[in-house]
């Protein structure tokens, strides 16, 4: 009789990691077919037409990087936290204040210069953000209130805040629940393809410098001693509450940051549809890319292209854009029970005898 | 039946067990019989505890077999093993932290109702526990309990469930004499009732004492099986490491040198000696425990450079939060604290390690090493933040690794892969790291509290000698220790902590350990021969 046992694993090799990510994303991709098929449409046809369109041509592609800015700022900001093993879900709230403050600037200050808006608004998206990030934070470090249930409530404020706005003094002059265009100066500047604008530059800049500080400094090893192991850290002496404040502040102004980038590039205003669920989906890609800067901008871009792709077999195949959301749910369920193939091993042997199956994958 | 008979009651044939790293069991062949009490002797990374844990049902070995009573025997989980009647009281703690020690003891409890009333529990849990003579407080959440506390739980915890084999990995290293013997006591009467006592422990008199058999290994084989009657402790220290052993005394002058690192800051060279000067004073202090209650009562002391000053006595008693208070992790409620001079009551652990204090923490995979990070960066975690390895913001990863290379090289440190995480490592490895990079600031006041628990023979004289090194170099050396040999033959004086405070200091060779086992256990000690009690 062969019976089936776990075993704890001691350390996975990078090709079992590798296994188990495809793994996981091809479960998820199986059951987004499903639901495909459900409403009546060719799976395999589905995703071939999904690749077509959001990689397949250039205005395609294009799309892809615009939608993948916001997902790389907000990915590198849950990916800060992680590196701490602290889970901000509050990235999508902080996007939105980072919206609302850096719109605030454009539409109440009239007549400045592009280098002037440019300046005040990121400044004004990265506080607003960071504050967002920096209250959980605070509540952490001080009271060590869970940061998960803080984030994710904040984001109810940040939504109903701007909200507030959109529906009373910033609404436009049509009346419409929109705000007016900002100033021309306060737009970012587009680079000439598609909607692609300044922004992928400053996000593909913060990916690099994030990646720089957590590999390279000092401040970056703190971070890594008191993720893998708090009481060590505090007693090699190291402030653990003021890094908790500081990386939930600095992931905040990061979510904050990408709100200013949307509005500011892609519509100039402050859209009726100003949360797309960025934030969200960015945890799936800052755990996707198991918290590495450069890891979230390649994560971030395919997204991207998920996201273009579902827009695409909607309006071609009739395939609700939900069906983009159940993808990226399954994928982060796939990967996170995926986690029990890294951390124990399922090993078959003969019961009766105490003989362990040899041969089995090693660490 | 009847052929089973003389079958012993546990039977492991060829058993071979590979890590990663490292062949843990390789062909072992080892038999207890019933009614035995059979010690498992052997250096760390010797295999004791890997072969233990197949036995338990923890581990699953590549290779050989395992009869219990001369049947062949599955055991594919810890609870496949408890119900063929193997118990395994780990040296470190299994229990659930958060929840009581009744509830603790419960899970797993055979013959309990779906709904059960928590007194029922508590009175069984508390006949065995005073049967045996370990007491605990049973509606006391386990975190809260030292970690001599929790394996009496333990203990509790496996006589429950009524185990025919009982295995005890360093059952002693956490008690106090008195509390041994009543142990030793335990471990008897259950071998009298026909059942199998396996006992791992590094300690060679207890060894000689309780058990009636010996199975020695060295690296992952056994060397030698031998009758109790017909061997000796010098013996079996040799079979156990190779070698005679020449044991660290605080009288003999040492060979070790201790230069700073090549690449360390210029103030590496030999300090001032403090001679004279306290380097540690303590006056009065107080902290709270982990439930309110006062842990230190009143604690004075006065250490100065060059001497080393032993705290024996056993765990819980206040040695966790001397340890807290004095790294600067836990705040003192009153009293003076004071390093070279200056007030370090409430100063942060920074401060403190700046000042020149080192420490060896207790609980060395939790505190004294970040265990899912590699052995570089746990030999710079306390010099990262200065120069060579930090340039200004910038972390050298060059230098840091240079660093980490002279101290593994010079600490001779077995390390097969730099970017392994530690916890991959032996205790004894694990501390050597952490000396090495405790002593490569060149501290004023060196904090060691139980720094050969659970090490092997050759790895304790290691840490011994270097504390030696350290005290002739002319740093203060605290010594807290559940060892009482080691105490006594480290220190120049020493004192023992019983509940909360210090006893009358006594100098080297004043201290007999009938006294101090006395003082452990709170009697009172006729200091003179008067008889008058202090």
């Amino acid at each position: 009789m062969i019976a089936l046992a776990i075993e704890k694993r001691l350390h996975a090799s990078r090709a079992l990691r590798a296994a188990v990510t495809l793994g996981s994303l091809s479960l998820a991709l199986f059951l987004g077919g499903a639901v495909i098929a459900a409403v009546g449409v060719n799976p395999c046809g589905a995703y071939a037409a999904l690749c077509r369109g959001a990689f397949g041509t250039s205005y395609g592609l294009s799309e892809t990087v615009v939608k993948a800015i916001p997902l790389l700022f907000c990915g590198l900001s849950v990916s800060l936290a992680l590196r701490m093993r602290l889970w901000n879900i509050g990235a999508e709230g902080q996007y939105v204040v980072g919206a609302l403050a850096a719109s605030l600037v454009a539409l109440v200050i009239p007549g400045l210069g592009r280098v002037s808006y440019f300046a005040l608004m990121l400044l004004a998206s990265f506080a607003a953000g960071a504050l967002w990030g920096g209250i959980p934070g605070a509540l952490r470090a001080r009271l060590n209130v869970s940061e998960i249930i803080t984030t994710l409530l904040m984001n109810w404020v940040a939504i109903y805040l701007i909200q507030f706005f959109v529906y009373g003094p910033l609404r436009g002059a049509d009346g419409f629940p929109f705000t007016s265009p900002f100033p021309p100066p306060a737009c970012l500047m587009r680079v000439g393809w598609g909607r692609v604008h300044a922004g992928a530059f400053l996000a593909a800049g913060a990916a690099v410098v994030l990646q720089l500080l957590l590999a390279k400094t000092v401040w970056g090893f703190e971070v890594k001693v008191i993720g893998d192991s708090p009481e060590c850290a505090r007693y090699a002496g190291m402030a653990i509450r003021k890094n908790i404040f500081l990386v939930m502040t600095l992931a905040g102004g990061l979510s904050g940051i990408s709100g200013f980038c949307q509005v500011a590039g892609v519509e100039c205003r402050i859209p009726r549809e100003v949360f797309a669920q960025y934030g969200y989906t960015a945890i799936v890609v800052a755990w996707l890319a198991k918290a590495r800067p450069l890891g979230v901008a390649i994560v971030a871009f395919l997204f991207g292209g998920l996201l273009t792709g579902g827009e695409m077999i909607q309006i071609e195949l009739g395939v609700p854009a939900s069906v983009i959301n159940i993808l990226t749910g399954s994928i982060l369920f796939f990967l996170l029970a995926g986690d029990l193939f890294l951390n124990y091993r399922i090993v078959a042997r003969r019961a009766g005898t105490a003989r362990a199956a040899e041969g089995h994958i090693h660490g | 039946m009847s052929e089973t008979i003389h079958e012993p009651a546990v039977r492991m044939c060829g058993i071979r067990k590979s890590f990663p790293v490292v062949v843990a069991n390789d062909g072992v062949d080892f038999d207890v019989r019933r009614g035995e009490i059979h010690a498992l002797l052997g250096e760390n990374g010797a295999g004791k505890s890997t072969l233990m844990n197949i036995l338990a049902g923890l581990y699953r070995p590549d290779a050989g077999e395992i009869r219990l009573d001369g049947r062949p025997a599955a055991i594919g989980s810890p609870r496949d093993a408890i119900a063929l009647g193997v118990g395994m009281v780990h040296q470190h703690s299994t229990l659930i932290p958060r929840h009581t020690v009744a509830e603790n003891a419960a899970l797993g409890m055979p013959g309990l109702p779906f709904l059960y009333r928590a007194r029922d529990i508590e009175n069984r849990v508390e006949r065995v526990a005073r049967r045996y003579g370990l007491a605990v407080d049973l509606r006391a959440p386990v975190w809260q309990l030292s970690v001599g506390e929790q394996q009496r739980v333990e203990i509790v915890k496996m006589l429950l469930r009524q185990v025919r084999v009982l295995i005890l990995d360093e059952p002693t290293a956490v008690l106090a004499p008195g509390e041994t013997r009543a142990l030793f006591e335990t471990m008897r009467g259950f071998a009298q009732k026909g059942r199998a006592v396996i006992f791992i422990s590094h300690k060679l008199d207890e060894v000689m004492e309780i058990s009636d058999r010996i199975t020695v290994l060295r690296k992952g084989t056994v060397v030698a099986v031998l009758d109790r009657a017909a061997t000796h402790e010098r013996e079996l220290a040799r079979l156990m490491v190779g070698r005679e052993l020449t044991p660290a005394r605080a009288s003999r002058g040492l060979p070790i040198s201790f230069r700073g690192h090549a690449g360390a800051p210029a103030s590496a060279a030999a300090p001032v000696r403090a001679e004279g000067l306290p380097v540690i004073e303590l006056t009065g202090l107080m902290a709270p425990g982990p439930r309110g209650a006062p842990a230190l009562r009143g604690v004075d002391l006065d250490l100065r450079g060059g001497e080393i000053f032993g705290i024996a006595g056993v765990s819980g008693n206040g040695q966790k939060e001397l340890e807290e208070v004095l790294t600067g992790l836990r705040k003192p409620s009153g009293g003076r604290y004071a390093l070279l001079g200056k007030n370090m009551a409430g100063a942060s652990p920074s401060e403190i390690i700046a000042r020149g204090l080192a420490c060896i923490p207790g609980d060395r995979s939790r505190v004294g090493t970040a265990s899912g990070l590699d052995a570089v960066d746990n030999l710079i975690l306390k010099s990262y933040h200065s120069p060579p390895i930090a340039s200004g913001i910038l972390l050298d990863e060059r230098e840091a690794g240079e660093w980490a290379g002279e101290l593994i090289r010079r600490y001779g440190i077995a390390v097969p892969d730099l970017r392994a995480p530690v916890r991959l490592l032996s205790g004894g490895n694990l501390q050597k790291i952490i000396l090495a990079r405790e002593l490569s600031s060149s501290p004023r006041a060196l904090l060691a509290v139980h720094p050969t628990r659970g090490l092997d023979v050759g790895a304790a004289e290691g840490i011994r000698r270097a504390l030696l090194a350290m005290r002739k170099y002319g740093a203060a050396v605290l010594l807290v220790s559940e060892d009482l040999d080691e105490v006594c033959a480290l220190s120049d004086r020493l004192a023992v902590m019983h509940r909360g405070k210090l006893s009358r200091v006594m100098m080297r060779g004043e201290a007999t350990l009938e006294m101090l086992g006395l003082l452990m256990t709170g009697q009172p000690v006729p200091w003179d021969r008067g008889g008058q009690a202090s």
